[in-house]
């Protein structure tokens, strides 16, 4: 009798195991989905709620008044991104360069201003602004800071800085991010030049002064702010020449630096205590950092984790202090107090593959804006709890950097925008029909390649259900066929050598946000990873204006240069912008942040936060 | 035997050439340039990266490199994006140390306790402890490690604090240790199960055979025929799948090793696809192919030692 009660009970176990065997974390389904009004999230007001909660500071302060060396508190942090490399000349994730600033310093950095509103661009390792020596403004001089240290106490000086330049632009070693130096916010003299093996270094416009001071010579003119901008680029923080030296090969065209723990020396904010590869990094705050003062943790551990249900684990078990929701999650923890909501630096648009043989009606400028006009933003927004975005240029892009003015809030960037986020069904079936009548088509069926995870599966099966009602299921269809973002990238890129390689797609670039007029040159004829065949020289006369132009400093100039090129995109629907994507965070209370908003290049300043457990 | 082992080699080195090559070429072939998705790079660095590996030549000439190195310097080449300028044999040797702990301890507490619970069932056969084992190896088949996995994750990991929710790469003694328990066992369902109906089907049909009724004529007691000469039959077709199961683990398990975060096998292959490091992706296939064809001639010699009726390469 005991036996079989023990069976029963076994059996029961494993009967109840199965049966709970789908309330795991993974939420695979699309139970998160809710296709509801209601389910619109009320993000940003979040956001702001937090942002008060931050000031209610715990009654004794374990930090004390001022950073101490040691710091106080780790911050645990988990990401699905790993980390490749801290070499800043060949990382190749954002993350990457995330950890690389976390370790390194540069001549100028972003740092969170003095109220904690807003981020500033200012020296780390460079003494003050960039000096203009030449009246044309091609010739600039870098005073750095004196008593500089790498961790292990060594002086760094301008040397350091000569060296790490001389590195990334090494022909053989022909490092990845020595595209940093090729044509962007500020050219250098002969930098590319000498990367291709043209010219020898002394020719190129980067120069050792003395000790303390560095020089650049540009091709075009440029201002301070440029400069700065360039060089507070992760992938122009400086590199140790003793390290860099003893991890390259013999033949000199690859270097081990920052591949693991014991090939890495820090100058930055924190030092690697240590990091074991695609898994976890420690860091411990730098003592002998130039802004220590700035620093209250004593350090921070990053875990890899790759599944969100684990994620969400560890965080709700007070075993990480933040969280970057999925979509799943953000429907169960939108009304939750700590929720916080980022805005994306870029804006999820259609690609349109104007030169596809197969499809002659995607060269035709109504067509395209009829498929403009039919997107319902508003609901695919609700949808995906995003933002929705008829503009390309996001609402984090500033036009004026000293008063903050956001391109989005100007005259001109209004203009830009449409009535009701663009969706317009009448216009869109009429514009519809007179690309019919001028194409002599009967009836559309097109191809849209998306990602095989994430908010575009939801995105496109709305199109592909919606797009049909507003043009006319009789003459409109769109099948959607998913891929791997990596494959659907090579295969949109192809276009030049195989017309024929997509149709529509999505894109969506992130970009400078504090120069929106350089955000522009994805679609400009000489960008080398272009997503469609848009090639305009009208364009690219209006985009060297902007960024290179000798008047782009006046008032005003920039600001109309932006909005053309935003219209020249958008009016004849080279692109349709769809949404802008937030990201959604989950705070503990353990953590304090020291900004009190969201704000650009700085974000939440998790590095700069509290820990008042 | 030696003249057979020998040949065995020479053949396998000839199929691994095979592999090396076609492994080359398919990856070469994927579509897309292998630095343009990295996103933002000037065409003069995507050059200048294409001259230094040689993609920008015919691709003949690239295997050719590619093989030359290999002979003359044993280089396989450097992780392009996984990991920047990390030779690719350093990834899978920082990756297959985890791996391996975490699969071979499943499996050497699985393959006795599927040993043990075959056993039971085949001589308990139709019995309500057949049908209970029965009952668990068809729930152990069918669920997959993945769902095993995310309920021991939620239940004594997040619920009940029991064990650590994920694998703990820095922590030391006992502390690691606990944080490897429920990897372990998400692993351990499935060959427990694949064991236990194996070997209980073999040990059931080997029970009515005739040498069994004549072991137990000659005095032997049922235990003493079943271990001596049941048991030792039915090992043989057993070798057959245990052996595999051994090689298999070198390939990790995806989804268990992403739920648990080890840094482990199981995404690699995946992660360097999709990111187009084309000299990961061939060592990561070559290891694979390799691995495969050292089993399954461990496997045809294991035959001639667990039973010595079978002789592998003798004369006729």
């Amino acid at each position: 009798m005991r036996k079989k009660r023990l069976i029963a009970a076994a059996i029961a176990a494993v009967m109840a195991m199965s049966a709970l065997a789908g309330c795991g974390q993974q939420n695979t389904t699309g139970e998160g989905l809710d296709f509801s009004e209601e389910a619109t999230a009320s993000a940003t007001e979040a956001a702001g709620t937090q942002a008060e909660g931050e000031t209610q500071a715990a009654a004794e302060d374990p930090n004390g008044d001022t950073p101490t060396d040691e710091g106080y508190g780790i911050l645990r942090e988990a990401n699905t991104s790993t980390i490749g490399s801290l070499n800043p000349h060949t990382y190749i994730n954002s993350y990457s360069s995330e950890q690389i600033k976390r370790a390194s310093i540069g001549l100028y950095a972003y740092f969170p201003n003095e109220d904690y509103t807003f981020c500033e661009l200012s020296g780390e390792l460079a003494d003050g602004d960039p000096e203009q020596v030449d009246e044309e403004g091609k010739v600039w001089q870098i005073h750095l800071k004196d008593g500089v240290t790498w961790e292990n106490g060594d002086v760094l000086d301008a040397d350091d800085v000569i060296y790490t330049w001389k590195m990334i632009l090494d022909p053989k070693l022909a490092n990845l991010r020595a595209s940093n130096f090729a044509k962007d916010v500020i050219e250098i003299e002969n930098a590319m030049n000498y990367f291709e093996g043209s010219c020898s270094w002394e020719e190129v416009g980067l120069k050792r002064v003395d000790n303390l001071t560095v020089e650049i010579h540009t091709v075009s003119m440029q201002d301070a702010q440029e400069i700065k901008t360039h060089l507070a680029h992760p992938a122009n923080v400086i590199v140790n020449e003793e390290y860099y030296e003893a991890n390259m090969n013999a033949d000199r065209t690859e270097t081990m630096y920052g591949t693991s723990a014991d090939k890495w020396i820090s100058a930055g904010p924190f030092t690697v205590e240590s990091w074991t590869n695609d898994a976890e990094i420690k860091f411990k705050k730098n003592p002998n950092y130039v802004y220590k003062d700035k620093i209250w943790l004593a350090g921070i551990d990053v875990k890899v984790v790759e599944d969100a249900g684990t994620q969400m684990q560890l965080f709700e078990n007070g075993e990480t202090d933040y969280i970057s929701l999925s979509t799943e999650n953000y429907v169960k923890y939108q009304e939750d107090p700590r929720l916080l909501t980022a805005p994306y630096n870029s804006v999820s648009h259609i690609t349109i593959n104007t030169a596809n043989p197969d499809q002659p009606i995607l060269a035709n400028e109504k067509f395209r804006q009829a498929l403009f006009f039919a997107t319902d933003r508003d609901s695919i927004a609700q949808l995906t709890y995003q933002q929705p975005a008829d503009y390309i240029v996001p609402t984090t892009h500033i036009i004026d950097l000293d008063n903050g003015i956001r391109f989005r809030d100007t005259e001109e960037g209004k203009a830009n925008e449409y009535e009701n986020n663009g969706y317009d069904p009448e216009k869109a079936k009429q514009l519809f029909e007179e690309a019919l009548a001028e194409t002599g088509i009967d009836k559309v069926s097109l191809t849209m390649i998306y990602n095989d995870s994430g908010v575009q599966v939801t995105t496109s099966e709305f199109l592909q259900q919606n797009w049909p009602k507003v043009l006319g299921e009789d003459k409109f269809e769109l099948k959607l066929q998913s891929m791997p973002s990596s494959q659907r990238g090579d295969q949109m890129r192809n276009f030049a050598n195989d017309p024929t390689c997509y149709e529509i797609s999505w894109g969506g670039w992130d970009s400078t946000d504090l120069m929106p007029w350089n955000a522009f040159k994805y679609w400009t004829t000489y960008y080398s990873a272009k997503n469609e065949p848009f090639y305009s020289e009208e364009f690219d006369t209006v985009f060297d204006d902007a960024n290179f132009g000798a008047d782009r400093f006046e008032e005003g100039v920039r600001l109309n240069e932006v909005t053309e090129m935003e219209k020249m995109l958008i009016e004849p629907a080279i692109i349709i912008p769809v949404t802008q994507n937030e990201y959604k965070y989950l705070k503990s209370d353990r953590l304090e942040l020291t900004m009190k908003n969201w704000a650009n290049r700085v974000g939440y300043g998790w590095d700069y936060a509290k820990i008042v457990e | 035997m030696v003249r057979y082992i020998l040949n065995r080699l020479v053949a396998m080195l000839i199929t691994l050439i095979i592999i090396i090559s076609i492994a080359f070429c398919v990856v070469r072939l994927m579509p897309g340039n292998m630095y343009e998705q990295t996103g933002d790079l000037s065409q003069t660095v995507i050059d200048a990266l294409n001259e230094k590996y040689h993609f920008d030549e015919p691709m003949i000439k690239q295997y050719g490199y590619y093989v030359k190195n290999i002979i003359f310097d044993w280089d396989w080449g450097n992780s392009a994006k996984i990991r920047p300028n990390v030779p690719v044999f350093d990834i899978l040797r920082d990756r297959i140390p985890i791996t391996l702990q975490i699969n071979l301890i499943s499996l050497f507490g699985a393959v006795p306790i599927g040993i043990a619970a075959g056993i039971l069932a085949a001589i308990k056969k139709n019995t309500i402890i057949d049908h209970i084992i029965s009952f668990m190896v068809v729930l152990f088949i069918s669920i997959p490690s993945f769902i095993f996995a995310t309920c021991l994750q939620y239940f004594f990991g997040f619920k009940t604090g029991t064990f650590p929710i994920i694998y703990d790469v820095s922590a030391t003694g006992m502390a690691r240790w606990a944080s490897m328990v429920l990897p372990i066992l998400a692993l351990a369902f499935d060959p427990i199960a694949r064991v236990a109906r194996y070997l209980r089907a073999e040990l059931s049909e080997t029970m009515n055979s005739e040498f069994m009724l004549l072991a137990k004529t000659k005095g032997l007691t049922y235990a003493q025929s079943t271990i001596r000469h049941g048991l030792r039959n039915s090992m043989v077709p057993l070798a057959n799948i245990i052996i595999p199961m051994f090689a298999n683990v070198l390939g990790g398990s995806l989804v268990v090793e992403t739920i648990f975060s080890i840094p482990g096998m199981g995404g690699l292959m995946v992660d360097s696809i999709n990111s187009s490091d084309h000299f990961l992706t061939v060592a990561i296939l070559v290891f694979y192919s390799l691995i495969s064809l050292i089993t399954i001639l461990i496997v045809d010699l294991s035959y001639g030692i667990i039973d010595p009726r079978v002789r592998m390469g003798g004369k006729k």
